[in-house]
């Protein structure tokens, strides 16, 4: 688990909008509807930072709970509602210890199976028996609701990215369990249990026997009726407590990988709750102010397209109360809870800014400020990736000058290495394993070859027909451009499966023929020509690309040609951007200024350029505009564009969004 | 119900802080108060007051006001112990206090001497009702209580004595109650209002009468003056008169002579007859300029040459009226100046003073030792014999020349309670309380006379006494008063029965 000094000041870089929102959320009056805010994105793209963050920032003045519902901890919901409960019990300085006295009193019914042979005799003797679970727990634990630390503790963590502040609050929020005093006991809250609609018994006795019976002798149907029972009876605590003078107005759930098989029912029935009590019985809406995340599209929304849902997803710059009123479904579907954020890549001021930040905790990153463009456009801003990237500039030799001997260690970055804990692994691997988890090594090297193809899907469907890695990353949120735009996959990963590819010659070359081919029948060449060109084709694009030169306006030229020269490469992971230069060596010896040697010139020195690794420091940015202005002295006339495209590489000015470029 | 919003932390804060500033707000001024108490305390119920911090308030003995007083303080000590110890073995007791001005400056009327024989007498009428020729049940605790100089604190004495009604003490009644100022007037009010019998020894002022539970063992001042008519009309020496009188506003005391004079002196039948205007002096005038207006009155008396000059005044302005007429231009006429009973005040150097000026000085006093043997008849034998030459208060102190008859003025009205306590124990000790002492002060008639050492006394419905003995006494060359004759405001005093 990775700690970092103050969630707030980097986690959150470029999500204020959520802390604004969820401040707005906890000053909003108790019976006021909030949203369930879901922050979206794959794995890396802060939304557990961003849990620590809102944690540091709202916890010492608000209650807060923190589950995390990943797959691993197996939480059910039972477990994450006890978890929740004891951590909403903290007590704070401005405001009296909340209760929950029928989520305990719920918890407790179920929990142990009765001794009974009938449902009089159950009835008779569970007040009995409960006092008596009740003060063998509080004999045990010290109170009830501890015992679900004991058993599920592992689930309340901390987020990854906690800061030091964020992990004492957790701590503390745990430790500072109440001891009940004695002879208080929650069966007094047996009524509301007999009003319950979902139970048939109006007794209260009964219907806690009802319960009891449910857990341990019903069919996965009673097991869910339950559930919704302990959530509905967790939010009549909830709105019980708001209810009164020296409350808080509204308890913060953090609730962390909610995407996993128990967060998403975790997540199902308390949705369900709250719409079944705010819409439904038309009670008012609980207190919760809920930040859920999630790295998957859920199943309930519908296809990941996201055609049959109602909500787009919004972006969390602007994220506020107003922003949700105005977008959000009609009241009668429960999707009118939702309220979806996207976590966008970090823009490169933030990635310069997150590099500064860290830099006052570790100096010796200093030398790597310069470095921020590189990174931005190595990692397209994606939070993890940038951390990761930094961390191993941090541990390694690299040359702290600029220049190129740096030029040259950066080459290989991804296969430097990258301690996590006691694992040594290269970059590309831990970064693999973090975005990929859960892929097996076949299918992540078969999404390498489709990941040769700029459109994802395209690859998938020429390379690996009817396989699912399509879709599969799309609900892990790892395509680039909804919508419109080609859905290609993120260029961070795309670029070290690339890298992991180049390793397989054959393989790379047979893939982008393959697409090449592909393209070329489909009369897409300017595809099929940056296939080509990644297969090292250079001739073949140049021939391509001069004889498109007199045809086409230069604006058209140019758009090509950037987009062919966009393509991968498999040039030796060693030596800086000159050196890769000098390797590719000039198409044809003369000492003609020819309309194709300048053009080959450029293809390369572009192509080159164009992969971060290969030049970090964008030294070739004169060459290529070198190069523009030859081109624009060998046309007679529409020659303005390649002026321009002269100008900008040789006034570079890097864009703070990743485009395809670089 | 609305929902109360403000951080607990803070109302928490701010609800202790106003506990603990309420606790505080009670526990300061209370400490100061106790600091104040423990720093002005003299002893149990006596406390510091005033710029000059006197001790006043109320003692059983435990405490003396004054070094001269520290004998007789003593003794009432030791009687009062003794009732103390008979109480733990059943005896029934009561308390009567007497109250008056024991811390005396230049403000004040009353002379040391005349308060110290004021409590010789009140211990020896404690002692005889206690164990002594009258012994009766309940006993008696005399209480000392001091309502400072010019009584300026008669107010916390008094809250002590009211305070005492119904502690151990079991107080019924208040004696003395000093001269007659208006301090005294308020003290003695509010004592009334509180229930308790009250018993003036010296308070003359007419006006003071009608007060619920009060009666004094003195003659009035317009009984004085008529005493006074009454002696002079069988005088055919002393025929003509003139009066010379304090105007003060506040000195009721000498308007009341000085009218009453006027009124009684004027005898066509006798031949009797006041030759001049009343002469006043302003003695409230600051600055002292009532000395001045005295230094005119010699020329004017020389002129109308009056035989008899009623002196309507405090006895300390009687003697510079006396220094003025010694310096007079008609040596050759001798004057009599016949003066009212708060010349007994002055103490022995200024008597002797006042009689060096070949001027006769004659005053109606309210009691003289030498009564019983001049007329046997007007007073109580049993009572005057402990006043005698040689007799127990003699013996007692021995040291102390008590010229005054303030003793025996204190003596009768102590008596007068201890009288009104006896009858009212009829109905069992438990039945005596201020109430019914003071209920018992209209029952004292015929048999049931107060038998007093200066005279016999029955009281008036308004407080007063009846027909009261009044001596007319003669100041001589040794600062010492002389009787000249037995007289009251009808001529003849009452008999014994």
């Amino acid at each position: 688990m990775r700690v970092t000094e103050s969630g707030v000041r980097i986690g959150l870089r470029g999500r204020n909008g959520i802390v604004s929102l969820v401040d707005e959320c906890l000053r909003q009056p108790p019976t006021a509807e909030r949203p369930v805010t879901m922050l979206l994105g794959p794995r890396g793209s802060g939304a557990s930072e961003a849990h620590s963050a809102l944690m540091e920032q709202f916890g010492p003045e608000n209650p807060f709970a923190y589950v995390n519902l990943a797959a691993e901890h197996g939480l059910l919901p039972r477990y994450g509602l006890g978890l929740l409960a004891r951590q909403l019990e903290r007590k704070l300085p401005r405001y009296r210890r909340s209760h929950f006295p029928r989520l305990t009193l719920g918890l407790l019914a179920s929990d142990h199976e009765l001794r009974m042979t009938s449902l009089a005799e159950g009835r008779r003797n569970i007040r009995r028996e409960l006092d008596a679970f009740q003060e063998r727990a509080e004999a045990r634990y010290g109170d009830y609701l501890a015992a679900f630390f004991e058993v599920a503790g592992g689930a309340v963590g901390a987020p990854d990215g906690a800061s030091t502040a964020a992990l004492a609050l957790l701590r503390d929020g745990l430790r500072r369990g109440r001891r009940r005093l004695p002879g208080r006991k929650f069966t007094g809250s047996a009524a509301w249990y007999g009003g319950h609609p979902l139970i048939r018994s109006q007794d209260p006795w009964e219907a806690l026997v009802e319960l009891n019976l449910w857990r341990h002798d019903g069919d996965a149907e009673d097991e869910e009726r339950l559930d919704r029972v302990l959530f509905s009876a967790f939010l009549a605590d909830l709105r019980d407590n708001a209810d009164h003078s020296f409350m808080p107005r509204s308890y913060l759930l953090l609730l962390d990988n909610s995407h996993s098989e128990y967060g998403r029912r975790f997540l199902d029935l308390l949705i369900r709750a709250r719409h079944d009590d705010t819409v439904v019985a038309g009670l008012s809406c609980d207190p919760l102010t809920i930040v859920a995340s999630s790295n998957r599209w859920l199943p309930r929304w519908g296809p990941a397209t996201g055609d049959q849902w109602p909500w787009q997803l919004r972006g969390p710059d602007r994220a506020s109360l107003t922003d949700w009123s105005e977008h959000r479904p009609t009241r009668d579907s429960d999707d009118t809870w939702w309220y979806p954020l996207r976590l966008r890549d970090l823009n490169l001021d933030e990635v310069r800014i997150r590099i500064e930040l860290e830099l006052r905790r570790h100096s010796d990153l200093a030398p790597f400020t310069r470095l921020a463009p590189f990174v931005h456009r190595l990692t397209c801003g994606l939070p993890s990736a940038v951390h990761q990237v930094l961390e191993v500039l941090r541990h390694s030799d690299v040359p702290a000058e600029d220049g190129p001997e740096q030029d040259r260690w950066l080459r290989g970055l991804p296969d430097r290495t990258l301690r996590d804990g006691e694992e040594t692994l290269t970059l590309a691997d831990a970064a693999l394993d973090h975005l990929l988890q859960g892929i097996d090594e076949p299918r992540r090297a078969t999404l390498a070859e489709c990941a040769a193809a700029r459109d994802l899907s395209i690859g998938t469907r020429v390379l690996s027909p009817g396989d699912s890695l399509f879709g599969e990353m799309r609900a892990r949120w790892l395509l680039l451009g909804p919508g419109g735009v080609t859905p290609a996959l993120h260029p961070w990963p795309r670029r070290l499966l690339l890298w992991r590819l180049a390793r397989r010659p054959d393989d790379w070359d047979t893939v982008h023929e393959l697409l090449a081919e592909h393209f070329g029948s489909v009369g897409r060449t300017v595809q099929e020509m940056y296939h080509r060109l990644a297969w090292g084709r250079i001739d073949e694009v140049t021939a391509h690309l001069v004889g498109r030169f007199p045809g086409v306006p230069a604006a058209q030229w140019i758009s090509e040609f950037n987009a062919i020269t966009a393509a991968p490469n498999r040039l030796v992971s060693t030596g800086g951007p000159l050196d890769l230069l000098a390797g590719l060596g000039p198409g044809e010896p003369g000492e003609a200024v020819t309309t194709a040697a300048v053009i080959r010139e450029l293809i390369i020195t572009r192509w080159v350029w164009s992969d971060p690794l290969a030049d970090p420091g964008m030294r070739l940015n004169d060459l290529i505009a070198d190069g523009f202005n030859q081109l624009s002295r060998l046309r007679r006339n529409d020659v303005v564009a390649l002026f321009n495209e002269a100008e900008r590489y040789r006034h570079w000015r890097h864009p703070l969004t990743s485009t395809s470029e670089g | 119900m609305r929902r109360l919003e403000w951080p607990l932390h803070i109302v928490r804060r701010v609800v202790i802080g106003v506990v603990v500033l309420a606790v505080l707000a009670v526990a300061i001024p209370l400490g100061i108060r106790w600091i104040g108490d423990v720093r002005a305390r003299c002893d149990d119920g006596v406390v510091k007051r005033g710029e000059n911090k006197e001790c006043v308030g109320v003692t059983d003995g435990s405490y003396h006001f004054a070094g001269h007083l520290a004998a007789v303080v003593k003794k009432i000590k030791e009687e009062n112990d003794k009732v103390s110890k008979e109480a733990e073995e059943g005896e029934p007791y009561v308390s009567v206090a007497y109250l008056t001005s024991f811390t005396l400056t230049n403000d004040d009327s009353n002379s040391e001497d005349s308060v110290r024989h004021e409590l010789e007498g009140a211990y020896l009428a404690q002692y005889r009702h206690n164990r002594g020729d009258l012994a009766s049940s309940p006993k008696i605790r005399l209480l000392i209580a001091n309502t400072g100089s010019s009584s300026a604190h008669w107010n916390y004495t008094v809250d002590e004595l009211i305070d005492r009604m119904d502690s151990a003490d079991k107080l019924v009644a208040v004696t003395g109650l000093g001269p007659s100022t208006d301090p005294n007037l308020e003290a003695l009010r509010k004592l009334s209002k509180s229930g308790l019998a009250t018993v003036a020894s010296t308070m003359t002022a007419t006006n003071i009468q009608g007060i619920s539970g009060f009666v004094r063992v003195s003659p009035t001042n317009v009984d004085e003056a008529y005493a006074a008519t009454a002696y002079l009309k069988g005088s055919t020496k002393l025929r003509t008169a003139v009066v010379v009188q304090d105007a003060a506003k506040t000195n009721l005391y000498a308007a009341t002579l000085g009218t009453a004079f006027t009124e009684a002196f004027p005898d066509k039948k006798t031949g009797h007859r006041l030759v001049a205007e009343r002469m006043t002096f302003d003695s409230s005038v600051p600055g002292g300029a009532w000395k001045n207006e005295l230094r005119y009155f010699p020329a004017q008396l020389c002129d109308t040459r009056p035989q008899v000059i009623y002196f309507a005044g405090r006895g300390r302005h009687l003697t510079n009226f006396l220094d003025s007429l010694a310096n007079r231009s008609c040596t050759d006429h001798t004057f009599t100046v016949l003066a009212g009973d708060d010349t007994s005040n002055l103490d022995r150097e200024q008597i002797a003073h006042a009689v060096e000026n070949d001027v006769t000085v004659l005053f109606t006093g309210l009691a003289h030792r030498d009564m019983w043997r001049a007329d046997p008849r007007r007073v109580s034998e049993r009572s005057a014999r402990y006043f005698q030459q040689g007799g127990q208060m003699d013996e007692w102190f021995p040291t102390d020349d008590r010229y005054d008859g303030q003793d025996i003025m204190a003596h009768d009205a102590v008596l007068t309670a201890a009288e009104g306590i006896r009858m009212a124990a009829i109905g069992g000790p438990d039945s005596v309380t201020g109430i019914t002492v003071r209920r018992m002060f209209h029952q004292m008639n015929g048999p049931q006379q107060v038998a007093g050492a200066s005279g016999f006394i029955s009281f008036q419905n308004n407080g007063n006494p009846r027909n009261k003995a009044v001596p007319i006494l003669r100041l001589n060359a040794q600062g010492r008063a002389e009787l000249v004759e037995v007289s009251s405001a009808q001529g003849k005093p009452p008999e014994g029965q």
